[in-house]
């Protein structure tokens, strides 16, 4: 197995589009890292053992949406890809990990916590390393995770899958910040379940790498639960980045918004595909959706499907994209002000990713991702000052 | 008499082929305040967006001077620079960019040296007062979520920033609370106080109360059809613009 | 395992949905096995080549023709259908030759008409004569007598309107020969192939440099050609400057013995041409309309798409619209409405290929009663359409929880210089504005009735008076059917 289809789009579409999926090369050997990080968990925190690949699909099975009902719910589409816990990236990236033996950690969080728990991750030439990671929040709970993903110069692979399981009335932030070096290839599965009242915020920062491939899957199950998802990311030269996210409602008034703040220079390709989907007795449920693309590269490529699929009345749904450059409206404020093109294009590059590191609840990662496109715009200028 | 900061000859200014400013002629001398007033229509916001540069414009003949330079093929951005400020009407959103990062981006690319930090956010804090801001106001996203006031109060904060030698400002007291008016108003003398030359374009009159009104113009159609002083403003505001439109 | 609850949707829907398990299933089947489909589909007894030569022979086409369609044919078989969009399994497509054998279908009387449809012939007040002509017997007179007039109309400023029968015979064969399924090429999909070795019927207008058609080109009339209506091919030619309104000819419902139709329509419109193109299209609703229809657009031309979509069970249908030459322009409005047993998947295609050019689509889908609705299309503009923009636009209301409506509108965009907009929103009828009306002495099933013609308001403005108010009547009817 050299390659895996990943991100299936809800709904097919023309085969000639090439939308219907991605294609991830995965063969360069990716294989299980040991990933526990048991130490210095805070109290309330607790690490609940190793999932081998049978357990852990036992977990899924207990804890996901029944395998063969799900099929039927999903109406008239032939569903490609079934998983008992439904993910952005779909089911061949539940099998890749089962293929490479890599056990899944579960953690358990019982009780609030007031700090953000931050795991940093640091790769180096030559990784290439999948991870595997369920959170399971109990009841009631109030819980942040910050993942941050770097690493230094060279080439490697990284692959992250996260499962999120959220009791009732929990709130729980999600924080994903990637700055790994431009010879990588990431990518970052994510499946989450929310049961009634729970609230997820889920923010992914995709700064850096080569290939990325992004999934994320958030089913709100429960009735009154909220989703508020920000997917922020800057394209380069040649990278390459494909992602499906998919918002599933079935509880009652469930309320899910996803913005998408991208930026394409150069010829960076960029593939998207965005689904409020909204599930048969979801009634007053609202989903909103918002695709903001800043094109500045002449040769870069945009694709996207941003689908909505209703099953059922009474629901609102909104979907919005705008993609070009910056608009003449814009520049002409920013250059009345005395800011010329080229500097009017960075800032509106820096604003799209800070508004949502602006969010990021601790600032030594702020201010990393203030350096790192300080850093970035530097390269760009061949820039000598001692700022960099 | 004193320098003409701004002089406008025979402008000639136009939509996508079609013309709204059929040669029109304005000087203004430095440190003057001049109001220009006219009809719906009559092409006042046209004249504001000319004199900075919109794109959306183009000028078929006439040419702008400022300061002694002739500016009429200028880029916006430099314009800018040399000292001409555009309030705007509707001033555009940017979530993630602060205003205070704004404007320090602005200073710089208007002086090309680095902001001094303190000196700046002393001066940011000064002009919070002098206006009567709350200071939270710069940490807050560029115009995002602004009501109208705020919005039209951050274009004066913007104005008092970044000192420029002319401001033109569009409609700007229109549709504002009193609270807003007081902060445009103040914010309005503050600037004419240290020296700087104001067109301001209008309909009402509300900001001018305060103002001493050096010259006062009548835009119909294109054209200046009548400049006065400081009085013309009563008349017309007594009179309408009836008798200019039909002459 | 999940949670048991009460009132769980999987629960409650896999009652509702019991009858689709075994559809889903094999769907899902089919899809595991794609790699080694390739057989699945094939048509091993279906369309012969005898056939085809047959028709070729009836139809007393030039030799060419018959090399085109047995060209076509051999794609035909190569090809499979597709494994996205709604299912075709009822279409018999083992046994195709019954649908395209020639002489079948119109010799129906008005008493094999279906029940529904003579009902909707009722309510919609549609005459007695052209309720018989409809039903394919008698009125040939009335016909030709309308279209004798249009024609008389038109020929005086040069434009020829006519069969393509006799197009392809007469006079403008080479200019027949030189765009036919040239823009629609057989090897496009599965059904062009079927289109192109089957064709029969349809309409040919040629307008010449300047030429403005005042009054729409219309082609109901003609349907009741001997074989016409399944398979017609309709072929227009704008030139330079010319500005024509055609509209296809459903304006009422037809009614089909076989249950299959593949037309195509080919649009050339030439340099600073207009040519607006308007369908309301009610098949009957045991259709399988699996409709192919492409305009393309030299500099400065202009297509306007207006599209209803009442009928049929299952719809493909999706107006490409290729902007070649600069400053091209092109519109799609779009309103379907998928009632009970009905799948509809409607949209439209954008190829932005010259620079500054703009493409605008605005779609309004409605669902009701079990039907499944869905919106499709696809915005591609590629690197050396500088300064190019599209707007996407499209709504979709469901009147209740038992339907489907789906939006699924893609983008693939190479050049950098280019502005896109998309805004899509789901919804209901809201319960203030009916209690509004209602509190107006409205009853509330005729408000609902307005709501939804409101909603679908975008295309009926577009269209000629009597096509609208027959819209109208269309979508009273379906909000009146259970």
């Amino acid at each position: 197995m050299s390659e895996i289809r990943v991100n299936p789009l809800s709904v097919l579409t023309w085969n000639q589009l090439d939308l219907n999926h991605a294609k991830m090369d995965v063969s360069d050997g990716l294989k299980a890292e040991s990933g526990i990080r048991d130490n210095n968990l805070p109290e309330g925190v607790s690490f609940k053992g190793m999932l081998d690949p049978g357990a852990y699909e036992e977990w899924l099975k207990d804890n996901g949406i029944e395998y063969v009902k799900e099929a039927v719910v999903a109406g008239k589409y032939p569903m490609p890809d079934v998983q008992a816990f439904p993910t952005g990236m779909g089911a061949e990236v539940d099998k890749l990990f089962k293929d490479r033996d890599v056990p899944a950690v579960l953690y358990e969080v019982s009780r609030s916590i007031e700090r953000p728990l931050r795991f940093d991750y640091f790769y180096s030439d030559g990784d290439a390393i999948l991870e595997n990671m369920i959170v399971h929040v109990r009841r009631g709970c109030e819980f942040t995770l910050i993942l941050n993903i770097s690493g230094e110069s060279g080439s490697g692979s990284v692959g992250h899958s996260l499962k999120l399981l959220l009791e009732e009335d929990v709130k729980c932030t999600i924080i994903r910040l990637q700055m790994l070096p431009p010879g990588f290839m990431y990518f970052e599965d994510a499946g989450a379940r929310l049961k009634d009242r729970a609230r997820l915020k889920y923010i992914s920062l995709q700064l850096g790498s080569l290939k990325n491939y992004l999934g994320a899957c958030f089913d709100q199950w429960g009735c009154e639960s909220e989703l508020w998802a920000g997917l922020g990311y800057i394209g380069l030269k040649d990278s390459f980045l494909d992602y499906n996210y998919v918002d599933t409602f079935r509880g009652k008034k469930s309320v899910g918004v996803m913005r998408f703040n991208g930026v394409l220079m150069d010829n960076a390709t960029k593939v998207s595909r965005e689904t409020l989907d909204f599930r048969q007795y979801c009634t007053g449920a609202d989903g909103d959706e918002e695709e903001d693309l800043l094109v500045l590269g002449e040769d870069a490529v945009n694709k996207a499907n941003p689908m909505i699929l209703g099953e059922e009345e009474d629901v609102s749904g909104r979907h919005a994209v705008s993609v070009g450059r910056l608009s003449q409206d814009m520049l002409f404020y920013m250059q009345s002000r005395g800011i010329d093109e080229v500097k009017a294009q960075e800032l509106m590059v820096r604003s799209r990713i800070m508004h949502l590191a602006s969010q990021i609840p601790d600032d030594e990662l702020k201010k990393a991702v203030e350096r790192y496109l300080d850093r970035l715009y530097c390269d760009r200028e061949n820039c000598v000052a001692p700022c960099c | 008499m004193a320098e003409n900061i701004l002089k406008i000859e025979g402008l000639h200014a136009g939509i996508e082929g079609e013309e709204i400013l059929h040669g029109l002629d304005l000087s203004i001398a430095a440190g003057e305040t001049h109001v220009l007033m006219g009809p719906n229509g009559a092409g006042k916001s046209t004249l504001g967006n000319v004199i900075m540069g919109s794109p959306v414009y183009n000028v078929s003949a006439g040419s702008v001077t400022f300061d002694g330079e002739d500016i009429t093929h200028d880029a916006v951005d430099s314009r800018a620079k040399k000292g001409i400020f555009l309030s705007f009407q509707n001033p555009l959103e940017v979530p993630g960019l602060s205003m205070e990062a704004f404007l320090r981006n602005a200073i710089r690319e208007r002086t090309g040296k680095p902001v001094k930090v303190f000196a700046f956010k002393k001066k940011i804090e000064e002009t919070c007062k002098l206006l009567e801001m709350d200071p939270s106001y710069v940490d807050r996203d560029l115009n995002v979520g602004f009501s109208g006031g705020e919005k039209k109060k951050a274009e004066i904060f913007q104005l008092l920033i970044l000192e420029p030698k002319l401001a033109i400002l569009d409609e700007t007291d229109s549709g504002l609370d009193v609270d807003a008016v007081r902060t445009v108003s103040k914010g309005v003398d503050i600037f004419k106080q240290r020296g700087g030359s104001l067109l301001i374009i209008t309909h009402s009159t509300r900001i001018l109360d305060a103002l001493s009104v050096d010259k006062t113009h009548v835009l119909v159609n294109g054209r200046i059809v009548k400049s006065g002083d400081a009085g013309l403003v009563d008349e017309i505001n007594t009179d309408g613009f009836a008798k200019y439109i039909e002459g | 395992m999940a949670e048991a609850r009460k009132d769980s949707p999987i629960d409650i829907a896999e009652d509702r949905k019991g009858e689709l398990l075994a559809d889903v299933e094999r769907g899902l089947y089919d899809f595991r096995e794609e790699e080694n489909d390739e057989d699945f589909y094939k048509v091993d007894e279906g369309l012969t080549e005898d056939i085809v030569r047959r028709i070729s022979e009836e139809k007393h086409d030039p030799g060419w023709m018959l090399d085109f369609r047995l060209k076509s044919l051999k794609i035909y078989n190569e090809l499979k259908v597709p494994d996205w969009g709604p299912p075709i399994d009822g279409l018999d497509m083992k046994h195709i030759v019954t649908y395209v054998k020639p002489k079948t279908g119109m010799k129906g009387s008005w008493d094999e008409v279906p029940e529904d449809i003579k009902n909707a012939f009722e309510k919609l007040g549609i005459p007695q004569a052209e309720r018989e002509a409809l039903a394919g017997v008698g009125a040939q007179y009335d016909s030709e007598l309308v279209y004798h007039n249009v024609r008389k109309d038109v020929e005086a400023q040069g434009v020829v309107y006519t069969d393509m029968e006799s197009a392809l015979t007469g006079e403008y064969e080479e200019m027949v020969r030189s765009h036919f399924m040239k823009l629609v090429p057989p090897t496009d999909h599965k059904f062009a192939a079927l289109h192109g070795a089957v064709w029969s019927g349809g309409s040919f207008v040629y307008a010449p440099p300047g030429a403005k058609v005042e009054i729409p080109l219309q082609s109901y009339f003609r349907l009741n050609a001997p074989g016409a209506g399944q398979f017609e091919h309709t072929l227009i030619i704008i030139d330079e400057g010319a500005d024509v309104h055609f509209i296809e000819g459903c304006s009422a419902p037809k009614y089909n013995v076989a249950n299959l139709h593949a037309g195509c329509v080919e649009l050339f419109v030439g340099k600073n041409a207009h040519l607006r193109y308007s369908t309301i299209e009610n098949w009957s609703k045991n259709m399988y309309n699996l409709n192919t229809k492409r305009a393309i657009c030299e500099e400065g031309g202009t297509i306007e798409w207006i599209s209803g979509s009442f009928g049929s069970h299952v719809s493909y249908l999706y107006p490409t619209s290729v902007l070649k030459g600069d400053h091209s322009h092109a519109e799609f409005t779009g309103v379907t409405f998928a009632g009970k047993g009905q799948n509809l998947d409607t949209g439209a295609k954008m190829i932005h290929l010259g620079k500054n050019t703009s493409s605008f689509i605005d779609t309004k889908s409605i669902c009701k009663s079990g039907g499944i609705s869905t919106y499709r299309s696809s915005v591609e503009i590629r690197r050396q359409a500088e300064g190019s923009k599209a707007s996407i636009n499209c709504g979709s209301l469901m009147l209740d929880s038992v339907s489907r409506s789906d939006t699924v509108p893609a983008m693939d965009i190479r050049t950098d210089k280019a502005d896109v907009g998309h805004e899509a929103k789901i919804g209901r009828i809201s319960d203030e504005a009916v209690f509004y009306m209602m509190s107006r002495g409205v009853s509330e099933a005729e408000a609902r009735a307005m709501i939804v013609s409101g909603f679908a308001n975008p295309v009926s403005k577009e269209l000629p008076l009597e096509y609208a108010a027959e819209m109208n009547n269309l979508i009273k009817l379906e909000m009146e059917m259970g």
